[in-house]
């Protein structure tokens, strides 16, 4: 079984200001199992999802998923293993804005095998509640965008998920529902990590772990 | 083809500002097109010429390769005839223009009896019959020079000082025999008031053409002695030349299209950062970032291409109808190197217009695009 590490993990922003966004944070993330992350602003939570899944490189530190050392590999390398085993869901949805909900879909699973199935798009897109998939983004509500965004993550058949505020533009309605959503993916043995700041849908998922200027306070 | 769907949906959504690209570039295509075309009709013109002429060695005045002044004397070609190196041609030729405003614009041609070769180039008789007789003021001309000209067998044409009843209509492969007003040689040179010609052609056997040449220079050491297939090189390069001058003409155009499709494509790359970012942060490696951008200017222009030469054509073909109608021949031709080579230079253009946007793509931080 594959798990996602990260071992004193440490990264600062800024040249003469400095502030450690992450400092020192070891933990090791199983698959099957869902984890949020929460903490006031400014506590590291976004920084760590993208140190994590490699997009942001630490200055002390490393991530290993498997026996795979991430930031051993040069940038595009990263990029690659991210389109092979990871996925992203953003607050702000960031669905293509020209392309239909059935594209959006279709991207990151181009990305990752140079190929589209529009078949398989069309499937995961229904089981989110999206039965018609051809209007573009902004025809579609926030929690409808959402799911988009999911379908978008999921198409690619990942290992570990990462959610950086996924609710954040949400009311609560949707939002119980999106976090429904994510913490179901996780018993389908994936890893789902999800940066948020609402205390009760932490508490959804299986661990909450808690973040204070950068450093991981208890679990 | 998944890529180009996204890029050709991103073009439709920014449908504004590209439309502006397509139409610099169009523009700048089709007069690169219609400028080309010149040379290219040029050039089949001559290749034309070349294979309706039978004569392959011209003796010309010393230091000239094509004469327009007749300093030749006649004799020259007796003398010519005498070495029995093959058929020799007395040529003495000039412009023809007839009417105000010039309707009809051509050359008049000496037809010299003397000779064993029926004329420069063959023709057929099309209408009337042929010249018969060196003494009578008769004519043979061309059925375009006809045509546009008006005449009709019987009608007199005037030369100078002299008057010619036409008797025949002369059809060819050749434009300058089309466009021809044959009369006899030595009652031209009558009304030229000269005594003298323009070159000797001489048409030898084909395998001694090597040989003559040879012979001829050996023999007229102070005349100029030139093969058709060196004059056709000459009036070649004449073409290239002209050619360079007209893709410096219309590089300009697609200079200034190259700038501001770079303009367009800094600014669409600027707008997209997020894009490119969350395209990043899924899994898109900075070459299919740089692949992207570099695709979508080249889409825009081929785009633009493709209405370019739509558009080239369409110009080409009226204003060839109008030449034709005008001065009875068509300068313009649009051959198939033409659009393949504007499709390169249009995607060249696309290709210099992003590649610097598309570097300043591939360097976007991810976390900054995505706006932290
Ligand atoms: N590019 C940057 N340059 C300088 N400082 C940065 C940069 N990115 C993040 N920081 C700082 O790092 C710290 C951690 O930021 P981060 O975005 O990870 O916090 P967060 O927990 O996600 O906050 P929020 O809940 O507001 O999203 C903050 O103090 C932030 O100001
Ligand atoms: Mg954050």
């Amino acid at each position: 079984m594959k798990t996602l590490r990260a071992e004193d993990l440490r990264k600062i922003y800024g040249k003469k200001v400095k502030t450690v966004a992450v400092d020192g944070f070891s933990y090791e993330f199983m698959p099957g199992k869902s984890y949020a992350v929460v903490g006031p602003s400014g506590s590291g939570k976004t920084t760590l999802l993208y140190l994590l899944a490699g997009i942001e490189v630490p200055d002390e530190g490393r991530v290993t998923y498997g026996d795979t050392v991430l930031f051993s590999m040069g940038d595009d390398g990263r990029a690659r293993f991210r389109a092979d085993h990871f996925a992203f869901v953003f607050q702000q949805f960031y669905l293509i804005p020209y392309l239909s909900a059935l594209d959006n879909v279709s991207v990151s699973l181009y990305l990752k095998t140079g190929r589209t199935d529009l078949k398989r798009a069309r499937e995961i897109l229904k089981t989110l509640g999206i039965t018609d998939p051809s209007k573009r983004p902004y025809e579609y509500s926030g929690g409808e965008q959402q799911r988009i965004a999911i379908a978008r993550a999921l198409i690619t058949d990942p290992e570990v998920i990462f959610a950086d505020e996924p609710t954040g533009n949400l009311d609560s309605k949707n939002s119980a529902m999106i976090f429904k959503i994510l913490t179901g993916i996780a018993r389908e043995r994936r890893t789902v990590i999800i940066a948020t700041h609402d205390l009760d849908l932490a508490s959804t998922c299986d661990v909450v772990l808690h973040l204070r200027d950068g450093r991981l306070v208890n679990t | 083809m998944f890529l180009l769907k996204v890029v050709l949906l991103s073009i439709r959504h920014h449908l504004l500002r590209f439309l502006l690209a397509i139409i610099g570039l169009a523009v700048s295509i089709t007069s690169l097109v219609y400028l080309m075309s010149f040379g290219e009709g040029a050039r089949s013109l001559i290749r034309k010429n070349a294979r309706a002429f039978n004569l392959q060695i011209l003796v010309l005045p010393p230091g000239q390769a094509l004469s327009v002044q007749p300093i030749l004397p006649r004799q020259l070609a007796d003398s010519v005839r005498a070495l029995g190196v093959g058929k020799v041609y007395a040529v003495l030729r000039l412009p023809y223009t007839g009417g105000f405003p010039p309707k009809a614009v051509g050359v008049v041609f000496g037809k010299d009896f003397a000779s064993s070769l029926h004329f420069l180039a063959d023709y057929s008789i099309e209408k009337g019959r042929d010249l018969t007789d060196s003494t009578r003021r008769e004519a043979v001309v061309g059925s375009v020079m006809a045509r546009t000209a008006g005449w009709k067998i019987g009608d007199t044409v005037v030369i100078g000082t002299g008057k010619y009843v036409i008797v025949g209509i002369a059809k060819a492969e050749s434009p300058i025999v089309d466009n021809a007003i044959i009369v006899p040689l030595n009652l031209l040179m009558e009304d030229m008031g000269t005594e003298r010609i323009l070159a000797v052609a001489v048409a030898p056997p084909p395998e001694r053409s090597r040989e003559v040449v040879e012979i001829l220079k050996k023999r007229f050491p102070n005349y100029s002695v030139q093969t058709s297939e060196d004059l056709m090189k000459l009036a070649q390069s004449f073409v290239a030349m002209g050619d360079a001058i007209r893709f410096g003409l219309s590089s300009i155009a697609l200079f200034v299209t190259a700038v501001f499709l770079f303009a367009i494509m800094a600014i669409t790359v600027q707008e997209r950062r997020w894009e490119f970012s969350v395209l990043r942060a899924l899994g898109a490696t900075r070459w299919f970032i740089f692949r992207l951008v570099i695709v979508q200017a080249v889409a825009v222009s081929v785009i633009g291409w493709l209405l370019g030469v739509l558009l080239g054509w369409g110009l080409v073909e009226v204003s060839g109808k109008v030449m034709v109608r005008v001065f009875g021949l068509n300068l313009l031709d649009m051959s198939a190197g033409i659009v393949l080579l504007s499709l390169l230079v249009a995607i060249v253009v696309g290709f210099v217009g992003s590649v610097f946007p598309a570097v300043s793509a591939v360097r976007i931080n991810i976390r900054e695009g995505l706006g932290r």
